[in-house]
């Protein structure tokens, strides 16, 4: 700041100090008596969001809350979790524990073919070498 | 209430809960302060109190949405200056600031001379001449932070503008200020820096 401007900053000051403004009404009164025949307003209601957190960051905090909610009871209920997932296209195998598994088909693919017909890995060459067994020739 | 005299924040907090004899307190508080700046802004006695007076009942049924915890001055003054400019528009205008300079009244012996003093009184007048002629935003940013001692916030929330541009607003109108002095020919003025050009 320039002294220039000080020095006017300082003249408003000085200036400030001797203005009169007119004497001010009682006005504590005359709200009171006005307060007085209206009806008081609802008292504030207590809010369950910490106080500061307003505007964008109350509305962060609530869609958290659904998302956790949400969350919460997609893990405790398998019956809504099975719902989601067959809504969503996300069905995986299911697996169930029952009796003797039924008689394999007796044809062999040409995968099972070439599989029989390739060499037994036994060193530690292994994995190119199955690798290599495995690709179509 | 108890023996110890409550702080602003404990009013409220009361205020805000119903009670119409800590909302008085505060008003006791802050009547001067509201009373000028409702004055600075409609620029008449009349309007200044019908304002102020407003605003602290619309200010009473708005506490519920106050925000515990923040500052209360800006917010009522917000509410208050908010009054003031609506009786502004609707009324008659007037333009010119309508305060006085208190004459100096020299006592004691370190005292100015009765003509320093005079002469004194006579710069003060000029000043407020000149700030008068400035336009309705330039006099009010002035008024707001010189005459009321306003800090930043709380003129931002007395001027309906954004906290970021009451300093840039309020150099603008320093600036035409000195500009006003110049062409009134502010010479005679001893006080440095009063007049328009460079030193």
């Amino acid at each position: 700041m320039s002294q220039r401007e000080l020095d006017l900053e300082r003249a408003l000051a000085d200036l400030a100090a001797s203005l009169e403004f007119p004497p001010t009404p009682d006005l504590a009164a005359a709200v009171s008596a006005r307060l007085e025949q209206a009806p008081a307003p609802a008292p504030a209601r207590r809010r369950w969001w910490p106080a500061g957190l307003v505007g964008w960051r109350r509305l962060a905090v609530a869609g958290l809350a659904a998302v956790l909610l949400a969350a919460a009871v997609l893990v405790a209920s398998p019956g809504t979790r099975e719902a989601v997932a067959r809504r969503l296209g996300l069905r995986g195998i299911g697996v169930q524990i029952g009796g003797p598994p039924p008689p394999t088909a007796t044809s062999k693919s040409a995968l099972a073919a070439r599989a029989e017909a390739a060499p037994a890995i036994t060193s530690s060459r292994g994995l190119c070498e199955l690798i290599w067994a495995w690709v179509p020739t | 209430m108890e023996g110890r005299p409550l702080d602003e924040q404990e009013l409220v907090e009361r205020a805000r809960e119903g009670d119409a004899r800590a909302y008085e307190a505060l008003v006791r508080r802050y009547q001067d302060l509201a009373f000028r700046t409702a004055f600075v802004i409609a620029g008449g006695s009349a309007d200044a109190e019908d304002a102020a007076q407003e605003g602290f009942v619309k200010a009473w049924y708005a506490l519920p949405r106050f925000r515990a915890g923040s500052p209360f001055r800006p917010w009522l003054l917000a509410i208050v200056a908010n009054e003031a400019r609506n009786r502004r528009r609707s009324g008659r205008r007037q333009d010119d600031l309508a305060l006085r300079v208190a004459e100096d009244r020299p006592s004691g012996d370190a005292a100015p001379s009765p003509e320093a003093a005079a002469l004194a009184t006579e710069q003060r007048r000029l000043l407020l001449a000149a700030v008068g002629r400035l336009g309705e935003t330039d006099r009010q940013v002035i008024a707001c932070r010189y005459f009321l001692e306003l800090s930043e916030a709380e003129m931002a929330a007395a001027l309906g503008c954004r906290p970021g541009t009451v300093k840039s607003r309020l150099s603008r109108a320093l600036e035409r200020l000195r500009a006003v002095l110049a062409e009134q020919g502010a010479g005679p003025l001893a006080m440095p820096g009063l007049q328009g050009g460079d030193r």
